[in-house]
């Protein structure tokens, strides 16, 4: 099916004109102020609390992938008046619908006799959640719960609980996980989180692992560089008992207004056993037009000014740093009784998010990995180049371009048994026709590693197409 | 990481002229054999008798004993030929060779050997079955690992139901029938009172083969358990370990945590390290045996075996043998016990590892109490007995092809 049949469809089955622009001729609704020119013409920032009448499309996801088989997957979502939003999914055997207020958060999903259900109500002090899955192999006839509770403390300071039971009970016992922790919001410049927990683990043997954890991860920006860290220790008492450490480190720096140098370690070690695994990376990018990391910046303050407000009236919000979150929250707050008060603020900080856009040029990525239990060794790299809209040549800066082509190529060996290595060659072409629509054109070819030719596994070629479309993104 | 164990014996150097091709002989074939080992021959460490029945170590009287089994097992390579062969079809196995080997196995009073069987190695295959079937007919107990030198030939077969059940059967014909015993008495548990057969399910198969732990148990070892042990339950079923460094033990865990010990007769460990011995549970319900341990460096073979086996047996409660690791290989002064070389038209063993050796010997020495020790060529006079036989030539190339 053309993914551009979905809205005539939607209008056949409901009688409604199919809500919203049709992707391909997706013109910006009521612009807020001046926008930023696509390849597809001119933006502006959308109104996302104007009514839907009585539909809007706001997402059209379509990717058909070609292995040994065909694989299509589908997801489309409408704004229903200004009540919520209605999902709807499906790839291979997997299908899914979604519900999505401002406080109420619904989803049922089912794979080949697994079944998934998720809700959650966001009241002005806690987020309540609750999942629960039924069938396959793990959980037969019995169910798996999952509540959660999640309390703002402060505007930036949160607890949250929760727990994991599992009523078959295995090994005689119906709680089968249960966690402790928090995330502290320090303004934008700081962000710290930690979580400890129990695991009551059945492993394949048949007997019990208690295993006891805990992590505790930080995320600042130091002038022109944004620096994480993450660590966590887990104990494991059981038949074979033994205590394993870990952590990571990655720090992001501006070299210069478009030159982007990453870096990164992660390591995982075994009490006895010293280093079990890690995984190194470096990257550099160069940008077209003078580069922002998340953190800092006029989108990173409004975020925190729109967060605050937000849960000042209610509606207990976090401050989003990705672009993903924020289109999240902006459908939220859209929704709120007082979207009205918050239209203003919400504008502002999504025309500061499209007023420091990325354009990511050039880019290189090198990754070395190794884990010893599998005994896999990895070694990758990475590297585009993109072409700005307008079309420029990379040296040239240009603060009014916007991301258009880019093409990817990795190339990533694995090594496992003695010697036996399998590449994987990748590539992909993206075009983004403007904010709201993309095209992504995919190729990989990889070698069989030594299971897979020990298993009559031979090599695979993947062509993958798809194309997106994200209203107010 | 060790390098890669397990090659055949090649120096480069031609075949011996006038070596005959000895595959064809069968059992019963007298020929007399070259005393080559020059650690002694027969007789060492005590001055045996070659007549009458085999009573068991510690018996009071005078009468000649089998050399006491006190020193745990020892790997051996299928060693068939010194040099490479420029006739592979027409395999050719010098009887000196593996009398040599299978007579220091006994002599240094071994209880069980392990040795590698490949499948995708017609030449080893074939030299390996005279080392299995002597070993046995002593009342040696024989670990046959089913695995190969490189590739994934044996693990493609393993894997594939039809190819493994055509496989195993053709291990449990030509390695699980049971030989005559060298003597009556000969001391074994095993069926018909020979040493029992064990059949260790692929090698290392993370660090060889990319395959990790938890496949290894669920595709590779428990089908390959089911049907041995409903085709042939006197088989023993032993597990694939993993590398004897400290990569090793999370490995063993993952096989144990996805249910190892309920389909295996052996929990496997190697130990090249002593950093890793805590790190191996003492809580495996099952027996373990450790098939492979060893330092490499001759000088620290002694202490290694002097002391570090002793921890290795106190701190892993459930280990009931150690597999020394090894007899012999191409690779001077770093795992081997002896060094094996041509002179003239025959072969002599040297104890490369000497002070090993001696510690060895001397504790058979100890076991025997002064008693006369039987002669390995009394018990085996012809070790040509134990060779292919056109049946097992015939079995092999119908499931691997010539």
């Amino acid at each position: 099916m053309s993914p551009l049949a979905i809205p005539f469809f939607l209008e056949l089955l409901l009688g409604t004109p199919a809500a919203g622009p049709p992707p391909a001729a997706a013109a910006p609704t009521a612009p807020v102020e001046d926008g930023v020119e696509y390849p597809l013409g001119w933006m502006g920032i959308p109104d996302l609390s104007a009514p839907a009448e009585p539909f809007k499309l706001v997402d059209l996801r379509y990717r058909v992938t070609d292995t040994e088989r065909t694989t299509h997957a589908f997801a489309a979502r409408v704004k229903v008046r200004n009540r919520g939003y209605l999902g709807a999914s499906f790839e291979g055997e997997r299908r899914e619908i979604s519900w999505t207020s401002q406080r109420l958060e619904l989803q049922a999903n089912g794979e080949e006799g697994v079944y998934g259900f998720f809700g959650s109500y966001r009241a002005p002090r806690f987020i309540l959640s609750a999942a629960a899955q039924t069938g396959g192999s793990a959980e037969g006839s019995g169910w798996l719960l999952t509540p959660s509770l999640s309390v703002r403390l402060s505007p930036g300071l949160e607890v949250f609980a929760w727990a994991q039971g599992n009523t078959r009970e295995p090994d005689d016992r119906f709680l089968r996980a249960a966690s402790l922790g928090f995330l502290w919001q320090r303004g934008v410049g700081f962000e710290a989180a930690g979580e400890i927990g129990r695991t009551y683990q059945v492993v394949e043997a048949g007997f019990e692992n208690e295993r006891d954890w805990g992590v505790l991860s930080a995320v600042g920006q130091v002038g022109g560089a944004e620096i994480t860290g993450e660590a966590w220790v887990e104990d494991v008492d059981g038949r074979f008992p033994r205590r394993e450490e870990g952590g990571s480190a990655q720090a992001r720096v501006r070299l210069a207004a478009r030159l982007l140098a990453e870096g990164g370690a992660r390591v995982h070690f075994e009490d006895g056993a010293g280093l079990r695994a890690h995984e190194y990376r470096g990257a550099v990018t160069w940008f077209g037009r003078r580069l922002t990391l998340p953190r800092s910046g006029e989108a990173a303050a409004r975020a925190q000014e729109l967060a605050r407000r937000a849960t000042a009236r209610g509606a207990n919000e976090r401050i989003a740093f990705t672009d993903r979150d924020r289109r999240a929250q902006r459908e939220r707050l859209s929704l709120s009784r007082d979207s009205e008060d918050f239209r203003e603020a919400v504008a502002d900080l999504h025309r500061a998010q499209v007023a420091e856009r990325n354009v990511p040029l050039l880019g290189l990525e090198f990754l070395d990995a190794e884990d010893a239990l599998p005994g896999v060794t990895t070694r990758a790299a990475r590297a585009f180049v993109g072409v700005p809209w307008p079309p420029a040549c990379p040296w040239q800066a240009n603060d009014a371009a916007v991301p258009f082509l880019r093409l990817d190529v990795s190339w990533l060996r694995r090594t496992s048994g003695v010697d036996f290595e399998a590449v994987t060659w990748a590539s992909s072409l993206s075009v983004a026709l403007n904010r709201e629509m993309d095209l992504v054109l995919s190729w990989s070819r990889s070698d069989p590693s030594a299971l897979d030719l020990i298993r009559g596994v031979g090599q695979r070629r993947t062509i993958e197409l798809a194309y997106v479309y994200a209203f107010g993104r | 990481m060790r390098r890669r164990r397990g090659s055949r014996a090649s120096d480069g150097r031609p075949p011996e002229p006038g070596r005959r091709r000895f595959l064809r002989l069968t059992a019963g074939v007298g020929l007399a054999l070259g005393t080559g080992c020059s650690t002694g021959g027969e007789g060492r460490p005590g001055s045996p008798t070659a007549t009458g029945a085999v009573p068991p170590a510690g018996s009071a009287d005078d009468t000649a004993v089998r050399v006491p089994k006190v020193n745990g097992g020892i790997n051996v390579h299928p060693l068939r030929r010194l040099g490479s062969d420029p006739n592979e079809q027409d395999i050719v196995i010098e009887p000196e060779l593996v009398a040599l080997q299978s007579r220091a196995v006994y002599e240094l009073g071994f209880d069980g050997l392990r040795i590698t069987a490949p499948l995708v190695d017609r030449g080893s295959f074939l030299a390996a079955i005279p080392y299995v079937r002597a070993a046995r007919a002593l009342g040696i107990d024989a670990v046959v690992v089913l695995a190969d030198f490189a590739g994934l030939y044996l693990a493609q077969a393993l894997h594939e139901r039809e190819r493994r059940e055509e496989v195993l059967q053709l291990y449990a014909t030509v390695f699980a029938t049971p030989p005559e015993p060298v003597q009556p008495g000969v001391g074994s548990v095993g069926p018909r009172a020979v040493g029992r057969v064990a059949f260790e399910i692929l090698n290392e198969p993370t660090h060889f083969l990319g395959v990790p732990p938890g496949v290894y148990v669920h595709e590779f070892l428990a089908p390959c358990f089911t049907w041995l042990k409903a085709v042939n339950p006197a088989v023993i079923v032993v597990s694939a370990a993993e590398v004897g460094n400290l990569d090793g033990p999370a490995r063993v865990r993952a096989m144990l945590e996805a249910g190892l010990e309920s389909v295996t007769d052996r929990v496997n460990y190697h130990i090249y390290s002593r950093a890793a011995i805590p790190l191996l549970s003492a809580n495996v319900r099952q027996i373990v045996w450790i098939t492979e341990s060893g330092a490499a460096g001759t000088a620290l073979h002694l202490p290694w075996v002097r002391d570090t086996f002793p921890d290795i047996l106190e701190q892993i409660g459930d280990a009931t043998r150690i597999f020394y690791y090894d007899l012999y290989d191409p690779d001077p002064g770093v795992y081997r016990l002896l060094d094996i070389r041509a002179d003239g038209a025959t072969y002599v063993a040297v104890a490369e590892s000497a002070a090993l050796y001696d510690f060895l010997a001397d504790k058979v020495a100890v076991a025997a109490a002064g008693r006369p020790l039987l002669a390995f060529d009394t018990l085996v006079p012809d070790i040509r007995a134990y060779f292919p036989t056109e049946a097992d030539v015939r079995a092999y190339d119908a499931v691997r092809g010539t």
